[in-house]
């Protein structure tokens, strides 16, 4: 044997090595650079999966920071029914921890399709318990649920968060739905052959919500409610709404509608789709006595009369076919009445005259800046605006109607902004409900002197006129009582039926809060003066207190 | 006329150098070769970071390159003793080297500890220090069976001397199959087959080895499990040997790991997706990923520029072992640094071939790259055995 032999060898060896390593070098050569693309193709095909990631929506605070809606990490409990072995086992051990039948259970997890839901957003220590459990085909994943931790607290007003999105449906979740809503994130999911989740190749962070604040305060909400909840069962009323406005802001502090429920039932079947109207915004109505603060309005700012301007009245006025009579017994034949006394006392035969002294052009005129025939723009969805005829079709007894607040619907909102301008020396500021988010338009409605001298009217009329419940003690009050004859559906009056009404302001001599309330279909009592009036008395009681609003001197 | 047979010389014969120099010890160390070693050990600290970095399980996203480290000082301790050490001294102590070999696989079988999951015992050890002794056992057969085959070096034409040579090597061989680790075994018949043909078997032996081998093999796989109900494959090794024939017929068991790894290394393409882009190996898509499946996250994050620098490195370090076995003074380092050279071919063309889909998985790590400390410092050690063999019969020598 020779070195010669060993040296051949070990070139044969080296010959081999190194075939080897070619062989490792061309293939590696194949598979990156000339068959690359397509496993790269089957790479991403098989395993990566597009999720949307749910942005956490944002939060809903009261003026004060108390929170209103938030949103919760639930859990779902799912089934794949065709991985379930026992089905029968699986429903007797779930039913007691979902609380739901078993027969049910049995049902869904028997069910021919690849994925039920069992329970959706319960508690995640169910989730945690069914976890244990450890069924097969049975899982457990992470939903978002929206919570009112307040419970029945303005309903109508947060509205609805729901849909396969959860997206927002009604009231404030539905018009700040862009702000709360933030935007989905993306997460790629790789899966591994099985369809196991492994890990996330690349996210787009979720963009989390914002969270809006009210300018409602919860705790006059509360009271508003519970105040209004309490007059429509003393008086026997179908419903009633109020709203409480700051007239220098427009901050709206409370906006309450009956019933009152829980916000979490908000979707729930016993609730009547009524119910959930925010009638506030929502609805129309014939504002009645109400009204009659804007022909006075418009017959001041015109100068065809003072506060003091006497007026000679009977117990009825005729305007071509139509006669319209003073709503109160025991008038005598013939009255003078000043223009104070007139609204103060509520004269119906006073404002027709009043109508006429100022005439259709001058009202249409004033009703338009009062705002009444256009929406506020107040930051609540399905807002309606008010309906009048139009000046051209008005009939020569249009002007009969019109100053008493017949033939005209109004909102009830449209009528606290209306009276929030006389509070605020004659400036109307948009009424709105959130902060920092709208940007409230303001314009002159009357001179600062006709709405001092409106403002000392509707005083007379809560200290000695038709509004005397309405008094607060230690505050003097102003204000206008209402009693509208509820409108038929197919058109005329109903006799029975009325809407009473209060809209008030104080403290009078310089107005801090607007409320209105509006009463419907009292059928133990109809004046607007005996069942809306002490209502306002108590709301406006409970928010001067809770906004700290000093007592007026010397009363 | 013949030319002189290298054998190993009677140590008496040779002049020893009576004392240590720094200096020529120094000068004649293999740099290249250590070089490359320590380029791809540190190459393999990176991608082993990347590989396992994510891995939430861990207290450090260092916790896997912390513990390659420690293999590497105590690999280089080795290594640098090795090299100092004359590799003669190992022919002398060649019956204990073999037996203490024999005592560990058989410890292993014992009283080895495994992972559970694939039914294996392999490594010996107490508490944290856990040797997987089928490594080492690889280099000292390397040393051992090197002294046999120059001892022996004039029984070349003795038909009996190569198969006490081929029992020699499947005792051990047979004891680390029964661990079982198929992929280890394969090992030492490869370094029992390039030791047996440097050392200049005949090739009418070498033919009839390869034909018993080529039966055995029938017998193994057809005859005994189907005429006699004996298997002596377990059934993940038969099933990783077909799935290597057609990996999409199971795509979901035992093909997943080699479809996966392929896709890896395809989606680097030819500069791949940058260091700790990967997507496929950090997804757990790789199993294995840090250890025998290290060169899919080569190539996913560093395309085929860092694949042909891995292999390239390879190259440098097989070729600077033929360098020194060829030029080595006697048969033994010849053979020494052969069985090296085989051994790391071995590994690496069994290993790369696997994840790129020419080669069954086998479950064989990448020298000096993936992640074991056992596998490692033996490695190194191996690296110590070529410098020894460098510095005492290479260097100096004219070219």
């Amino acid at each position: 044997m020779t070195v010669g032999r060993t040296n051949k060898r070990l070139a044969l060896f080296m010959g081999v090595a190194v075939v080897f390593l070619v062989a490792l070098f061309s293939r590696t050569f194949y598979i990156q650079v000339v068959a690359a693309p397509d496993l790269e193709k089957k790479g991403e095909g098989q395993s990566v999966s597009t999720i949307a990631l749910e942005a956490p929506r944002g939060a809903i605070y009261d003026r004060r920071g108390e929170s209103l809606a938030v949103s919760r990490t639930m859990a779902s409990v799912y089934a794949n029914p065709q991985q379930v072995e026992d089905p029968a086992a699986a429903a007797k051990q779930l039913a007691p921890i979902l609380g739901l039948s078993e027969e049910g259970l049995f049902a869904k997890l028997t069910s021919d399709s690849g994925f039920r839901y069992l329970a959706r957003k319960v508690e995640q220590s169910v989730g945690y318990a069914v976890k244990e459990l450890d069924i097969s085909g049975v899982g457990v994943c992470l939903e978002v649920k929206r919570v009112y931790p307040k419970g029945a607290l303005a309903p109508q007003l947060l509205g609805l968060v729901g849909g396969d999105e959860d997206k927002g449906l009604a009231g404030l979740e539905l018009e700040y739905e862009d702000v709360l809503a933030g935007r989905p994130g993306e997460l790629q999911v790789v899966n591994d052959l099985d369809g196991n989740r492994l890990e996330t190749v690349s996210v787009r962070e979720a963009e989390p919500g914002t969270s809006i604040t009210l300018t409602v305060d919860a705790d006059i909400q509360y009271e508003t409610e519970r105040v209004l909840t309490e007059v429509v069962e003393e008086f026997q009323a179908a419903k009633a709404c109020a709203v409480v406005l700051d007239p220098g802001t427009g901050e709206i502090l409370a906006m309450a509608n009956t019933p009152i429920f829980d916000a979490n039932d908000y979707a729930s079947d016993a609730i009547e789709e009524s119910d959930r109207r925010n009638m506030v915004v929502t609805d129309q109505y014939e504002p009645g006595s109400t009204f009659k603060m804007v022909v006075t309005a418009a017959a001041l700012e015109a100068g065809v009369v003072t506060p003091e301007t006497t007026f000679e009245l009977g117990r009825e006025i005729t305007v071509y076919d139509v006669t319209i009579h003073e709503a109160h017994e025991n008038i005598p034949e013939v009255r003078e009445l000043t223009v104070t006394e007139i609204l103060s006392q509520s004269s119906n035969v006073g404002a027709v005259r009043l109508g006429q002294e100022v005439g259709k052009t001058r009202l249409i005129e004033m009703i338009e800046k009062f705002g009444f025939t256009h929406e506020t723009g107040v930051d609540f969805p399905g807002e309606v605006d008010g309906q009048m005829r139009p000046p051209e079709q008005w009939y020569g007894t249009t002007i009969a109607n019109v100053p008493i607040g017949q033939g005209i619907a109004v909102t009830p909102l449209q009528l606290a902004a209306a009276y929030a301008a006389i509070a605020n020396d004659g400036l109307m500021v948009q009424p709105h409900l959130v902060q920092d988010r709208v940007d409230p338009w303001s314009r002159r409605v009357v001179s600062e002197v006709v709405a001092a001298e409106l403002r000392e009217m509707l005083t007379v009329t809560v200290a000695d006129g038709t509004g005397r419940l309405a008094q607060v003690e230690g505050y003097e009050v102003a204000g206008k009582t209402g009693t509208a004859q509820k409108v038929k559906d197919g058109g005329g009056y109903y006799d029975d039926r009325y809407v009473a009404s209060f809209v008030g302001m104080v403290p009078a001599d310089g107005p801090r809060l607007v409320i209105l309330v509006t009463v419907d279909d009292p059928a133990t009592e109809h004046l607007g003066s005996y069942v809306a009036a002490p209502a306002f008395a108590k709301i406006a009681d409970f928010a001067l207190k809770r906004l700290g609003i000093p007592p007026t001197a010397g009363r | 006329m013949e030319q002189p047979t290298r054998v190993l010389q009677p140590a008496r014969e040779r002049r020893q150098p009576l004392g240590f120099s720094l200096g020529a010890y120094l000068k004649s160390m293999d740099w290249i070769l250590l070089a490359a070693t320590l380029c791809l050990v540190v190459y393999g600290l990176f991608m082993l970071y990347s590989a396992t970095h994510e891995d939430p399980t861990l207290s450090t996203p260092f916790w896997y390159v912390q513990s390659q480290a420690i293999g590497l000082a105590l690999g280089s301790v080795f290594l640098i003793t090795l090299s100092i050490a004359n590799y003669k001294w190992f022919a002398r102590w060649q019956v204990y080297i073999y037996g203490a070999g024999l005592l560990l696989l058989v410890l292993t079988l014992l009283v080895g500890q495994g992972e559970e999951t694939v039914g294996a015992n392999r490594w010996l050890g107490v508490r944290s220090f856990r040797l997987q002794t089928a490594e080492l056992v690889k280099f000292m057969l390397i040393v051992s069976l090197g002294a046999v085959l120059v001892e022996g070096a004039e029984l070349r034409h003795r038909f009996r001397f190569v198969i006490l040579c081929v029992v020699y090597v499947a005792i051990p061989g047979v004891l680390i199959f029964l661990q079982p680790d198929l992929g280890t075994s394969l090992v030492l018949v490869s370094i029992l087959v390039v030791m047996l043909v440097v050392w200049g078997i005949r090739l009418t032996h070498l033919g009839i080895l390869a034909g018993a081998a080529a039966a055995a093999g029938v017998l193994a796989l057809r005859v005994l499990p189907s005429v006699f109900g004996v298997h002596l494959l377990k059934d993940w090794q038969l099933a990783r040997l077909e799935v290597f024939l057609d990996p999409e017929k199971d795509a979901l068991g035992d093909g997943y790991q080699l479809i996966q790894s392929k896709i890896a290394v395809g989606s680097g393409m030819f500069s791949g997706k940058g260091y700790l882009q990967g997507t496929q190996h950090n997804l757990n898509f790789l199993p294995e990923r840090h250890t025998d499946f290290i060169f899919a996250v080569i190539g996913e994050e560093l395309g085929f520029l860092g694949a042909a620098l891995l292999i390239g490195l390879f190259a440098v370090i097989v070729w600077r072992a033929f360098r020194i076995a060829r030029m080595s003074r006697d048969l033994y380092g010849t053979l020494i640094a052969a069985g090296v050279a085989g051994v790391i071919v071995f590994q690496v063309f069994v290993n790369i071939g696997m994840t790129i889909g020419i080669m069954p998985i086998t479950g064989l790590p990448l020298p000096f790259v993936s992640f074991g400390s056992s596998s490692l410092v033996v490695f190194l050690m191996a690296i110590g055995l070529l410098e020894s063999v460098h510095v005492h019969s290479v260097a100096g020598r004219p070219k």
